[in-house]
């Protein structure tokens, strides 16, 4: 019963990609992403919405990139995502202050 | 779900369960106590306490009493019921008064009998209870590494039951009603893994994520703090509302004495129901005392439902204050869910029995799948020494989680016979006794071997501990009953029902074994 290893990542750069990019990749997504409705909407009531959603949009993300065919991919579209994020962050701060 | 995406959930469900499944034992075998830590804290001393969180307390006693052998002038004191004892919190803060004597300068943190109003420091106070409870965020490990290492197997255990969830997502209806101990061994495991994770998910999916807050929410907040509170995170917990406001130190004495009592008895008419729970003394015996008193209406009534009113000592005149009837704001509403549904402590015993049953079925769910693991790799494909390995961690694995059940029955055994038993005592019996089991049962290198004796001796060691009370105290469970002793009474039944079950389990493995 072991998972059928045709489907998985069998050389050493493409699984470390891809346990990275689960692991740290979408812990920055989700940070951001937090941090970027924290900017533009109820900052207090947004942060304690974190306290728990945060650990679940990382973990929904994680089992995402397991699931995505190339590590390094879904790496570059995970920056891409925090680096947009940022953006909104960064105006949103400029926008509300 | 195609066979891709099936394989890949498959193998991470596999992957990250196997790593955390021994800390995860642990951490929900340890829990599953802690639900209980004040009923053993107070069984240990061979008491019983109020089982509430409110404050049964004569303030002006206490403070008297206190202030004669730490002086109190200009000091912050604080008063909370944390746990079902009959030991109250109390935290007195360093002293503003740049004139007061110099044992006013160190802060305190004790623990009051609100009976004979005797305090003891925290080693003092030290027992059973609060060694399981800490055991459970691995406490015992050097600060921040336990915690830690604690928060992320809760956050991979998140990911575990998503991934376990999707890869049974479709079989969950009809699996449901499968079940086939009887088939053979490998089925046994995974019918039961997949119908006992099941009935656990929506529990273990809450503690998961709460959790993660209480240990590693660090990697939530500091984003938070540098982004918007410039580095500064109690301007940050501060908008959270986690920060009492401050009233200055005036300096100049107060006039006529007040009486805290009072107070408190003035918080508690003010609204139907309301239940004082913690009383904070800003600035001790200045002009500009202030008493800030907090509660809430019972549970029942309103889930939310916390109320403080804030005092000014000398006129008398309300400061600030909150309604618990009034609407809770979302913010106020979150930070107390997170913490209620974790320590499950808002339905009395009967939720707190129902989670310690959900937590050890979790231990089980955690077992049947290293014990799958292993199952679903003896084929013949797989090459021998792959085979041995396997085994090998098995066999530690189960040496590690299964000889708690053994260790903390005998626990319970020496802190009675031991009544001196501090913290030094219950780390060193504790951890060298498992131990020592670990490694005997290595030596004799046979996990069903492990599994029969620690479920024997466990059994028999918890069916000696409410004798080992009788005889040493002389409360006898019914006798502990008679005289009112209820968490005494309550951890006694509790070992003989757990005993019993360990036994009965123990008893049909061996007569199962007799039959082949």
């Amino acid at each position: 019963m072991p998972a059928n290893p045709k489907y998985l990542n069998p050389s050493f750069w493409p699984r470390f990609a891809k346990i990275t990019a689960a692991i740290i990749g979408s812990y920055f997504v989700s940070i951001s992403f937090h941090l970027a409705l924290a900017s533009w909407f109820n900052r207090p009531n947004v942060i304690i919405t974190t306290a728990y959603s945060g650990f679940i949009v990382w973990v929904v993300l994680m089992v995402v990139t397991f699931l995505a065919k190339s590590g390094l991919k879904i790496w570059g579209l995970y920056l891409l995502l925090t680096l947009f994020f940022s953006g909104l962050i960064y105006a949103g701060q400029y926008h509300n202050s | 779900m195609d066979n891709r995406k099936y394989n890949i959930l498959f193998h991470t469900h596999t992957v990250s369960g196997i790593t955390i499944s021994v800390i995860l034992y642990v951490i929900f075998f340890a829990g599953s106590f802690a639900f209980f830590r004040d009923d053993i804290n107070s069984w240990q001393r061979n008491e019983t306490a109020i089982p509430d969180k409110v404050l049964h307390l004569d303030y002006d006693k206490s403070l008297k009493i206190l202030d004669s052998t730490y002086v109190l002038k200009g000091r912050h004191v604080w008063f909370g019921r944390l746990h079902a004892e009959r030991q109250t919190v109390v935290n007195l803060e360093a002293t503003m008064d740049s004139l007061a004597p110099k044992k006013a300068r160190i802060s305190h943190y004790l623990f009051q009998d609100y009976k004979t109003y005797k305090s003891e420091t925290y080693e003092e106070s030290y027992a059973l209870g609060e060694f399981l409870y800490r055991l459970h965020f691995l406490a015992q490990i050097p600060y921040p590494y336990g915690y830690y290492l604690a928060g992320f197997t809760a956050l991979f255990f998140l990911f575990a039951i998503i991934t376990g969830f999707l890869v049974h997502w479709k079989k969950i209806v009809s699996n449901f009603y499968v079940f086939r101990p009887k088939e053979k061994l490998k089925t046994l495991w995974t019918d039961s893994h997949t119908a006992v994770g099941m009935i656990g998910l929506p529990f273990q999916f809450v503690y998961a994520v709460t959790g993660a807050f209480f240990l590693i929410n660090i990697l939530l907040v500091a984003p938070a703090v540098l982004t918007f509170y410039g580095g500064d995170e109690n301007k940050l917990y501060n908008e959270l509302g986690y920060i009492p406001t401050e009233y200055p130190y005036a300096g100049k004495d107060l006039q006529k004495p007040v009486s805290i009592n009072a107070f408190a008895e003035m918080a508690k008419k003010r609204w139907k129901d309301f239940d004082v729970m913690e009383v904070e003394i800003q600035n001790y015996g200045d002009a500009n005392m202030h008493v800030i008193v907090e509660g809430a209406i019972p549970k029942s009534e309103k889930f939310n439902g916390f109320g403080k009113a804030v005092y000014k000592a000398t006129t008398g005149e309300l400061v600030a204050q909150q309604n618990p009837y009034a609407q809770t704001s979302y913010l106020d509403g979150v930070k107390n869910v997170l913490y209620r549904i974790h320590y499950g402590d808002y339905a009395g015993y009967a939720l707190k029995i129902i989670s310690f049953i959900l937590g050890l079925l979790t231990c089980f769910v955690i077992l049947s799948g290293v014990m799958l693991w292993l199952v679903a790799r003896d084929k013949k494909s797989m090459p021998d020494k792959k085979k041995r390995f396997n085994e090998r961690v098995v066999k530690i694995y189960l040496a590690i989680t299964l000889s708690m059940y053994p260790i903390t029955a005998l626990t319970f055994i020496a802190v009675k016979i031991y009544p001196q038993a501090a913290m030094d005592f219950i780390y060193s019996f504790y951890f060298i006794g498992w131990l020592l089991l670990v490694v005997a049962f290595l030596i004799k290198n046979d996990y069903s071997f492990t599994n029969k004796y620690c479920l024997l001796i466990g059994g028999i060691a918890g069916l000696l501990v409410p004798v080992v009370n009788g005889i040493v105290t002389g409360n006898w469970f019914w006798i502990a009953l008679s005289r009112g002793l209820f968490q005494v009474f309550f951890i006694d039944v509790f070992w003989i029902v757990l005993a019993a079950a360990g036994l009965f389990a123990f008893f049909h493995l061996y007569k199962k074994e007799r039959i082949q």
